[in-house]
């Protein structure tokens, strides 16, 4: 589909939904966007549990302003800047204070977190039991903003959390740069003159504010997965910075769109669970389908390298065995190598294997026209099967007889040797290799050369 | 302090006076005084714990320091920052990082670029340079964790060759890596040297120091020794700097001598 219609299709759903749930779609999914763009760095920077220390101590907070603003004047608890202003400072707080624990020398980060989370959400437990007790504590549905409650959303919270989106976008953009180096390398920044801590608390600030905005739609204890999983998410699709933000933010606007509308289809589940369970959908969808690591492109890989390994060993296999056999002196080529009959049975004793991939292997190359059967029942190689056979076995060899007489490798060589040996030899490599044992006069063991296979020759018909 | 600072020339590229750095209340250094000279390759050398890493850290802000004052090119580090480069350990961060090599390459560059500035060709250009300079051209675009643990090294030194420093702090640049990037590294110091710069390089293998370097500094939490190898790299000061330890790898070593004929 072109982006026109996918363009088309929004509308059109956008169209089916009544305003309220529009306005909370829109809420939710400008939050999804800020909290992917946020959580990409804070998963850079090793910080993924600031955001849940951040939104755990923003409990006692908003309970701390409730009470206050109720004592002042009974009625008034309920206001929102105040609660959330309350919520943030807290929220704040328990970073620093965890700043703070983990440099007692016996503590580490995580007991530090733990402490700091936990202390502060039992205060915010306590509190919000003590609210209860007062006359309008009841109706004040403190506990929504745990849990959050996206269907309250209105167009007034949709503006502040367009205001808060923008804001993210504007500052990661503005700091991108820093943001990165100080995610990657701190004493490298800190080295070169960045001020670190400004910079780390920039992005403490960020992460406060988006939790916060967060607590009336996923809730605050919501808020880290919405943080975490988009970014997590997006690891699996690129290995470039710039991209990882930007799909963890689609990400985050992808599940916050998708948890809003299924909710709007089914009333009885709240919306920020369900943002948070499609979050878990693409996590897991990347984690299997995604284009870098992601584990069914891994096992292919690994699978298609296993049977290049295989179809080479059985091509050497059945070269050696014609070679010993046969007496082919020294290099024999193409026309003189696909005339010559060999037996399955020889070379699946020559070789190891189980039955199944033998059978396997000698499928695939009967079919991709290397090898033919001919009408005693002997194998053959085709001419461009026979080509495949010299080129594999003078690539072989000629590895080996560089590693055994190059052991001590020329500089800048070393690190390529995994390189080699992993996809084989580059034809410029090749080249190289021979002209060294040329100039030895060390040629005796490799097959001789043939210009690169054609492309169009190699089709069979 | 009775000499003030104005006193020193400013062609010194590092001076470090009664500096004294300590964690959690331990000394790691104290009372270290030391002076590089203009361009010199300076060894750092000295058992684990000895404070070599620190000393680098301590100089460049990055912990905090107990008393003692730095100097680079006669001032303060905030004025002279530009002239000065740090290469980390390698160690130090995550390779796993979602950038390529000459994306780390150009963070060497960030600085020059300034606050809100984006990353354009031409730095792009300048860090492809470096990367060349240190035969990992091929290897630009590639994510640092798919790179050699000595192509790593490589990538952080082409970072701090961009910087176009005076000074080149190196913090363990021969740890694990093979040969052929250790050669290309001692090459690149000399390179450095014979234009001019200097620089102060954690080291470990005590057998190379006099191959690869001008100047040593013996460290143990204080100065052992520091001067021209040819003076200062002596049996006996390697001894003090390193107390038992060497002695015991002597010993060793003479031990396996004497076994290997017979095997």
């Amino acid at each position: 589909m072109t982006g026109l219609s996918w363009f088309v299709l929004a509308q059109r759903t956008a169209g089916l939904l009544d305003y309220s749930t529009r306005m909370v779609l829109a809420g939710t999914v400008l939050l999804g966007i800020a909290a992917g763009i946020v959580g990409a760095f804070l998963l850079l920077r090793k910080r993924s549990l600031v955001g849940d220390v951040a939104s755990h101590a923003a409990v006692p907070g908003l309970a701390a302003a409730f009470l206050i603003f109720e004592i002042n004047s009974p009625g008034s608890g309920r206001w929102l800047p105040g609660l959330l202003i309350g919520a943030a400072v807290s929220a704040a707080l328990a970073i620093w204070l965890t700043e703070r624990v983990k440099r007692i020398r016996y503590i580490k980060e995580d007991a530090a977190l733990a402490v700091v989370l936990s202390l502060s959400f039992g205060l915010g437990v306590c509190l919000l039991t003590i609210i209860q007790s007062f006359p309008s504590g009841n109706q004040a549905h403190l506990t929504d903003f745990l849990f959050g409650r996206a269907a309250a959303l209105v167009e007034g919270d949709v503006l502040t959390l367009t205001g808060v989106a923008a804001g993210v976008l504007v500052m990661t953009l503005a700091f991108f740069k820093e943001l990165a180096v100080l995610s990657f390398d701190e004493d490298f920044a800190a080295a070169q003159g960045w001020p670190v801590a400004k910079l780390e608390l920039l992005l403490t600030a960020l992460v406060v504010v988006v939790t916060v905005t967060a607590m009336q739609s996923v809730g605050l204890l919501l808020a880290v997965a919405l943080l975490i999983t988009p970014a997590v998410a997006a690891r699996f699709w690129t290995d470039r910075l710039p991209g990882l933000v930007a799909i963890s933010a689609g990400i985050g606007a992808l599940a916050s769109a998708a948890g809003t509308i299924v909710s709007a289809q089914i009333p009885r589940l709240g919306t920020g669970a369900l943002i948070v369970v499609f979050g878990l959908i693409f996590f897991i969808l990347s984690w299997f389908f995604g284009s870098k690591r992601g584990l069914v492109w891994a096992w292919w890989e690994r699978r298609r390298g296993n049977r290049e390994i295989h179809e080479a060993d059985l091509l050497r296999a059945v070269y050696e065995l014609l070679e010993a056999k046969n007496d082919v002196e020294g290099r024999p080529g193409p026309e003189r190598l696909a005339d010559l009959p060999w037996s399955r049975a020889a070379v699946a004793s020559s070789l190891t294997w189980p039955a199944r991939r033998f059978e396997r292997i000698l499928a695939t190359l009967l079919t991709r026209g290397w090898i033919w059967l001919d009408a005693d029942g002997h194998y053959r190689f085709t001419l461009h099967g026979a080509r495949r056979a010299i080129d594999t076995v003078r690539r072989h060899r000629l590895w080996e007889l560089y590693l055994l007489n190059y052991a001590a490798l020329p500089a800048g060589q070393i690190d390529r040797a995994a390189d080699i040996t992993e996809h084989g030899l580059t034809d410029a490599e090749m080249e190289r290799l021979e002209g060294l044992f040329a100039a030895r006069g060390d040629q005796s063991q490799v097959p001789a050369s043939f210009h690169k296979i054609d492309a169009r020759e190699g089709e069979p018909a | 302090m009775s000499s003030g600072a104005s006193d020193l020339p400013s062609s010194v590229p590092f001076q470090v006076r009664d500096l004294t750095v300590s964690y959690h209340r331990r000394p790691v250094l104290r009372d270290v005084d030391f002076v590089a000279k203009p361009e010199r390759l300076t060894a750092l050398v000295g058992p684990n714990g000895a404070g070599k890493s620190t000393l680098l850290k301590a100089s460049l802000g990055l912990i905090p320091i107990v008393s003692g004052d730095v100097r680079f090119f006669g001032q303060p580090l905030a004025v002279v920052r530009h002239r000065v480069a740090y290469v980390p350990q390698r160690t130090s961060v995550d390779w796993d990082f979602p950038v390529t090599a000459i994306d780390v390459v150009v963070m060497g560059l960030y600085r020059r670029i300034g606050w809100f500035r984006p990353v354009l060709a031409r730095h792009r250009r300048t860090a492809m340079q470096a990367l060349e300079q240190v035969e990992l051209g091929p290897f630009a675009s590639r994510q640092i964790s798919q790179l050699s643990g000595g192509q790593q090294q490589r990538v952080f030194l082409a970072r701090a060759l961009v910087q176009q420093a005076d000074l080149y702090l190196m913090d363990e640049p021969f740890a694990g890596v093979d040969a052929a990037t250790e050669r290309a590294i001692v090459a690149l110091m000399h390179g450095l040297r014979a234009e001019g710069k200097s620089a102060i390089v954690v080291h470990h293998d005590l057998q190379t120091v006099p191959e690869y370097f001008d100047d040593v500094l013996l460290l143990n939490n204080r100065v052992i020794a520091a001067g021209p190898v040819s003076e200062v790299f002596t049996p006996e000061n390697q001894r003090r700097a390193y107390g038992g330890k060497l002695v015991l790898l002597e010993t060793v070593e003479h031990q396996l001598s004497l076994e290997r004929p017979r095997s």
